[in-house]
């Protein structure tokens, strides 16, 4: 198992302005599999996407994944975490956006470690991989959507990561660039083994990508569908 | 991520905001400078006080006098006096004495004597010294340009110095600039003359000495009640002028006269015996032997101490700029703390505006912060970033913040000389950067960059990249 979930909580503030994001969440995901979690806003698909991403930490239970228990672990194990275990790709693209495609994938590289000689070759590589050869230089303002998610995936993809997470990829795409973006994601997933976790509220178009889907409500899983069997 | 990448990446988000940045560091660019100014003024006063004192050779001079003077703080100087029946003589032989010391290179007597002195119709009331003809090689003797010091210790030749020349109102044309007669040099009937033309031109000495015979009949005159004239008559001395000293500081020195003989000469010239109020104390219980004191010439600064204590022993009093040069730099460092806290102040200002530049820096780019830590940056490397940002401001504005104070002291430098000039002074330098200011502004700069930098970096640190990511 690359995620096992046991019980997991999440609350945020306190008193009155207690809000219960995730409640007892159970569940797992194998190595290589492509699960995703749906449900309608506030059902804490992101919360629960946020803490496999180590960008925060639950309040109760625990979440093991590639083998660090995140709820128990320091700031150093997760900033290791996010930077060689994970890799992010949000609905909003979240590109820098005075750099150019192949500027914030070399920048992003600036954190994971890479020598400097190194970084340029694998930038561009990683461009290539997602059929942007020809726009490197633009910046995201001159990019269309897909484009930009496609920059956003080859960004997320830079240090090789074993997870790769999605929050809503397609939710800012018209559906033939969604239908692009989602091969993408696929092939990655299909071709080398990354384990794909995607956060949406669009239910086919989980059905047409993954092997499971995890239906939240209200902080809790609601149900679960198995869609096709791993290869 | 390394300090290459930190710096890299500090220096493009700089150089994304430009305008900002730059109206920072111009900040801190005043800061410095007001600070380079202030400082260099009170190094440039230091330094030009050291400079006059090694000049007039003041560090390796003691005076030594026959009588010992409480000089350590008392309120009453007088009261430290020592007299007694036993005060030592400072004749021919005690200088020998003390020039036998090791480490005293020569010991110059001091020999005084107030005369009128007229050239060509002109008179001045001056005091004429004498000198051995050792001290050819000491300043301001050693300066001259215009005659030449004396042949022999009985040249009947006078130097002068440029000040009893202005009392006698003569202004001297220079080569190198033409110099003209203002209003009020014409009010007090000044006349320009060329310097060498007054060479070897004769000069007449006139003193005043006791009459005894005069006394007595003064005294007879005072029992029959009849009038007697007073018991002193003036005496007649014919010299020529053997040379003109150049400028000189006014640090030369309580000993300091207008006109120079050989001390052989002045020694035959009639007198009253005493000149100053130093002399009466000096000789007092004395038969009027002896000098009232002898200047001692130390051939190093480090032999200073030794060689007062030996004369010390010898019964003698000693004073020597060496023994208030600790309560110097004690005021010269207050002196310079002053003037830097002026400039701190500019810089505490820019210190300010470094701190809302960085938090502003951080609203922009909450977000950029927020992806930083998605794609696995640390806190202590978006703190690094921040930091690195404010020491780069620090680093370029203390550089030009430098640069920005050696403008403007060399402007004022300018400005004042220019005014010193018009008053008929000689230019000086005014302000002094020595390497040490200029480094330590640097590191003074960049450190108060750090400080301003460090709260802002923290907080930028501490973003919740969470929080970021959702914003807009």
């Amino acid at each position: 198992m690359v995620v096992t979930a046991d019980n997991v909580g999440k609350v945020y503030g306190k008193g009155p302005a207690r809000v219960q994001a995730l409640r007892d969440v159970s569940f797992n995901i194998k190595n290589g599999e492509f699960i995703s979690f749906v449900g309608p806003s506030g059902s804490g698909k992101s919360t629960l996407l946020n803490l496999i991403g180590g960008m925060d930490i639950s309040t109760s239970g625990s979440l093991l994944v590639a083998g660090t228990d995140l709820a128990k672990a320091s700031k150093q194990d997760l900033v290791r975490h996010r930077r060689s275990t994970v890799g992010m790709v949000f609905q909003s693209f979240n590109l820098v956006s005075d750099l150019t495609a192949v500027g914030n994938i070399t920048f992003a590289l600036t954190f994971g470690g890479l020598k400097r000689n190194l970084r340029k070759k694998r930038a561009r590589d990683l461009i290539t991989m997602v059929g942007l050869e020809q726009r490197s230089a633009h910046t995201p303002a001159e990019l269309s959507g897909g484009e930009a998610q496609r920059v956003a995936i080859a960004r997320a993809m830079c240090n090789n990561p074993r997870i790769l997470l999605a929050d809503e990829p397609t939710g800012n795409l018209d559906s033939k660039t969604s239908r692009a973006v989602m091969d993408l994601i696929s092939s990655l997933n299909s071709t080398k083994g990354v384990t794909v976790i995607m956060v949406t509220h669009d239910i086919p178009l989980a059905k047409s990508v993954s092997h499971r889907i995890i239906h939240l409500l209200d902080g809790c899983i609601e149900k679960e569908t198995r869609v096709s069997e791993l290869p | 991520m390394n300090i290459t990448d930190t710096i890299q990446l500090s220096y493009e988000n700089l150089k994304r905001t430009k305008v900002r940045s730059v109206l920072t560091a111009l900040g801190v660019i005043i800061g410095i400078g007001a600070l380079v100014s202030m400082v260099s003024f009170g190094v440039g006063m230091q330094k030009n006080i050291t400079d006059m004192f090694k000049k007039n050779d003041l560090f390796t001079s003691i005076i030594v006098t026959p009588v010992k003077i409480d000089m350590s703080g008392s309120t009453n100087p007088l009261a430290g006096l020592v007299q007694g029946p036993n005060l030592p003589v400072l004749h021919d032989a005690a200088v020998d004495s003390i020039a036998g010391i090791t480490g005293v290179k020569d010991v110059i007597p001091e020999v005084t004597v107030p005369a009128v002195i007229k050239i060509g119709g002109r008179t001045v009331k001056t005091q004429i010294k004498g000198v051995p003809l050792t001290a050819a090689g000491y300043h301001p003797y050693k300066d001259i340009s215009t005659g030449s010091f004396f042949a022999s210790d009985t040249s009947m030749t006078l130097i002068l110095s440029r000040a009893l020349c202005n009392k006698l109102r003569y202004k001297f044309t220079r080569t190198d600039k033409p110099a003209s007669l203002s209003a009020a040099d014409s009010l007090r009937s000044m006349v320009l003359v060329n310097p060498d033309t007054l060479i070897n031109k004769p000069v007449e000495i006139i003193t005043s000495v006791i009459d005894i015979t005069r006394i007595r009949q003064s005294t007879a005159a005072v029992f029959s009640g009849q009038y007697a004239a007073p018991p002193i008559t003036q005496k007649y001395t014919r010299a020529r002028i053997g040379a003109i000293l150049p400028e000189s500081s006014r640090f030369s020195g309580r000993y300091s006269a207008d006109a120079y003989m050989p001390i052989s000469v002045v020694k035959k010239i009639p007198s009253l015996g005493f000149t100053n109020v130093w002399d009466i104390i000096g000789r007092s219980g004395q038969d009027g032997a002896g000098y009232g004191s002898v200047t001692v010439k130390v051939d190093d600064i480090r032999h200073v101490e030794s060689v007062a204590a030996r004369i010390d022993s010898m019964g003698f009093g000693t004073m020597s700029i060496i023994n208030q040069i600790d309560e110097m730099k004690r005021g010269f460092i207050v002196f310079d703390t002053i003037l830097g806290a002026i400039g701190a102040v500019a810089l505490l200002v820019a210190a300010l505006g470094i701190i809302n530049t960085m938090l502003m820096s951080i609203l922009e780019r909450t977000k950029e912060i927020g992806i930083i830590k998605a794609v696995g940056g640390s806190e202590h490397e978006v703190k690094g970033i921040f930091i690195v940002e404010a020491c780069t401001i620090g680093f370029i504005g203390g550089i030009l913040g430098v640069a920005l104070g050696w403008v403007v002291t060399k402007i004022a430098g300018m400005i004042m000389n220019m005014y010193i000039a018009h008053e008929g002074g000689s230019a000086v330098d005014m302000f002094h950067i020595p390497w040490w200011l200029i480094t330590g502004s640097l590191a003074f700069s960049i450190l108060v960059s750090l400080v301003s930098g460090l709260y802002p970096a923290s907080r930028a640190a501490r973003v919740n990249p969470v929080e970021a990511l959702r914003r807009e």
